[in-house]
């Protein structure tokens, strides 16, 4: 499951000039493994479907063949694109929010969309 | 404070007490404190791990929820009709839900007393009888008025908005003290100013005499002759909740204080549930609540201040609450549309946005249930309830560009900012249910408290009608929904219901 998280999340966060760093994305993997292993088999199980359904959906919306990870990064970014934009988007969503929750704590990820985590009376 | 950790302990766990307190939030530790500072040997067995401030005021947001949230902040209720899935916050920690709750207080509205007292019978819940109660736990835990200074910009913004449009907005109550505005309370005060009970509390409870056991999860009630006498379960080692040995512990009294999620799931495992009211699980209420984000041509940075600093009550006629918040960056990003470089493009708008919260005043509508052993909710909207939602999005959004926001982002999956005019043509009656982002930091109402057996299922008392000697103290007894955020309400039933048990000898 992790190597199809990796594979959503380097699209999902890349920038114009490509993926993100390969270690922000493999510091993301460990953060993520380490939460399901945490939030009990029910959720396990629901981000695994959710995942496998991304994985599964993505490539069909740009006729391409499943898994989403065999494909090239443009291809990813655009599968994700159209997936995000069709009525099957819900797992979609409930992957991104998931990925999203983590990759934002990432004090480079953090830096770039300008969040500082300062309280109203200074300091973090 | 001296926790007993079930992770550190060898060999099955043996106990006899007076008072068996099963849950260690809002309401459990203050039946263990007002019991034990009445002399009774009380022991309190809580399901989550023991992480002193200091350590849980460190953790990143997904670090809290994965060692602090029960299943790791995913847990859900599933949607039926055209009802949206709802995620639903608990705590699984020493001190429950109060280390994640945003700390606002709220006495129980008149007009709900009213309809618990003229429709229920609840006539002994009236503000006068309540009073000591609340002047007990508002004593305790620092309730006060956050100062208008301590507002974030986001709130500050939201509310000249709606005072333009005639809405008046109002101070919150709260429990902190010092607070230092870092708007994150949810993830557990990152510098112990929040008073949660295992700040003031469950502290006062030890130092009675109660024995607080952590990663103790109760299986089963124990039932002998018809009356509860104690509970068994397992000792967990750590984090992935394996089992480390069993505990069986054995009590004059016990007081179910495990949430309204957990309490009718103990009890239906227990085999109750097969009485004469069958309500156990049922009459479910979450409050559900929609966040609406706006983008200003300004830096919002609305993480900076008090999380929760306002509220109105103007549309109580839709039975709406507008409530303030904040979420982390991570949650705002996953709400904005895109992929890639035009995600990159909106997340870095991020301190641009502002956010506020509306949340339904909700009739029942959900139910606990147990099936081969697992436990899961649903819940599905109430007509009325349902035709709420538009308005209460309509409403948060013209606020929101009445108080200068560019585009406004509605909890609608899959649908980008939207304009002025854009507001204007959405059809927001017909929006699916299973599209709209929907969130719940307040379940109550499954254990319900009545004056009959057959429409409840505990008495006014707490007690369990169809199992003496155990009491109910937690979310589960409220009867209704409250339209206000509950944790208060909790807490000063529980100090109810523990004064009418220092009263009551025990049991031989």
């Amino acid at each position: 499951m992790l190597r199809a998280l990796g594979a959503i999340a380097e699209a999902l966060f890349a920038t114009a000039s490509g993926p993100p760093p390969r270690d922000r994305i493999g510091w993301l993997l460990e953060e993520c493994e380490d939460f399901l292993s945490r939030a009990g088999a029910r959720s396990r199980l629901l981000v695994g479907l959710g995942v496998l359904a991304v994985s599964l959906l993505a490539p069909l919306m740009v006729l391409r063949f499943p898994p989403l990870r065999r494909l090239s990064h443009r291809e990813r970014v655009r599968a994700l694109r159209k997936l995000e934009a069709s009525p099957a988007a819900s797992p979609l969503f409930a992957i991104k929010a998931l990925l999203s929750l983590v990759y934002y704590e990432h004090p480079d990820a953090a830096r770039e969309i300008g969040f500082d985590g300062e309280c109203l009376r200074g300091g973090p | 404070m001296n926790v007993i950790r079930g992770r550190e302990l060898d060999g099955a766990v043996e106990r006899k007490c007076d008072v068996l307190v099963i849950g260690s939030g809002a309401a459990g530790a203050v039946v263990a404190c007002e019991l034990a500072e009445a002399g009774q040997d009380v022991v309190v067995v809580e399901e989550g791990a023991y992480l002193p401030a200091s350590e849980y005021g460190r953790m990143r947001p997904t670090e809290s929820m994965r060692h602090l949230w029960r299943d790791g902040g995913l847990s859900f209720a599933v949607g039926l009709g055209d009802t949206p899935m709802i995620n639903v916050m608990m705590g699984r920690c020493l001190g429950g839900s109060s280390l994640l709750t945003g700390g606002v207080c709220f006495r129980i509205p008149g007009s709900v007393l009213h309809d618990w007292s003229t429709r229920l019978g609840l006539s002994e819940l009236t503000e006068h009888a309540l009073e000591p109660c609340y002047a007990s736990v508002e004593r305790a835990i620092n309730v006060t008025e956050v100062p208008v200074e301590m507002r974030s910009r986001s709130t500050v913004l939201f509310a000249e908005g709606a005072e333009r449009l005639g809405i008046r907005m109002l101070p919150l109550r709260r429990n902190t003290k010092d607070c230092d505005g870092c708007g994150r309370c949810n993830f557990g005060c990152p510098h112990g100013r929040k008073l949660s009970v295992d700040i003031t509390y469950l502290p006062r409870a030890i130092a009675a005499g109660a024995s607080v056991y952590s990663d103790f999860a109760v299986d089963e009630l124990l039932i002998e002759r018809g009356r509860a006498t104690g509970a068994r379960g397992r000792v967990l080692d750590g984090p992935l909740a394996r089992t480390r040995a069993r505990f069986r512990i054995r009590a004059r009294r016990v007081v179910l204080s495990a949430g309204a999620f957990n309490s009718p799931v103990l009890l239906m495992k227990s085999g109750l549930g097969r009485g004469r009211s069958g309500q156990i699980g049922h009459n479910l209420t979450l409050h559900p609540g929609f966040r609406v984000m706006a983008r200003f041509d300004e830096k919002v940075r609305g993480w900076r201040g008090s999380l929760q600093a306002a509220y109105s009550d103007a549309l109580e006629r839709d039975r709406i609450t507008l409530v303030g918040l904040f979420v982390p960056p991570g949650v705002l990003a996953a709400t904005m549309p895109g992929i890639g470089a035009e995600l990159a493009r909106r997340a870095a708008t991020i301190p641009e946005l502002g956010v506020f919260g509306g949340m339904l005043h909700d009739e029942a509508g959900g139910n606990v249930n147990l099936s081969f052993g697992q436990p899961y909710m649903t819940y599905r909207m109430s007509p009325l309830d349902r035709r709420s939602v538009p308005t209460l999005m309509r409403r948060m959004a013209e606020i929101w560009f009445e108080a200068g926001a560019r585009e406004v982002f509605l909890p609608i999956l899959g649908l980008g900012p939207i304009d002025r005019d854009r507001l204007r043509t959405l059809d927001l009656e017909h929006v699916p249910g299973r599209s709209l982002e929907c969130a719940s930091q307040h379940p109550l109402g499954t254990c319900r408290m009545g004056t009959s057996a057959a429409s409840s299922v505990v008495d006014p008392e707490g007690q369990c009608w169809e199992l003496p000697g155990l009491y109910i103290a937690d979310g589960s007894i409220l009867p209704t929904s409250l339209g206000v955020n509950p944790q208060l309400s909790i807490m000063t039933m529980a100090t109810r219901i523990a004064w009418r048990l220092r009263e009551r000898p025990l049991p031989s």
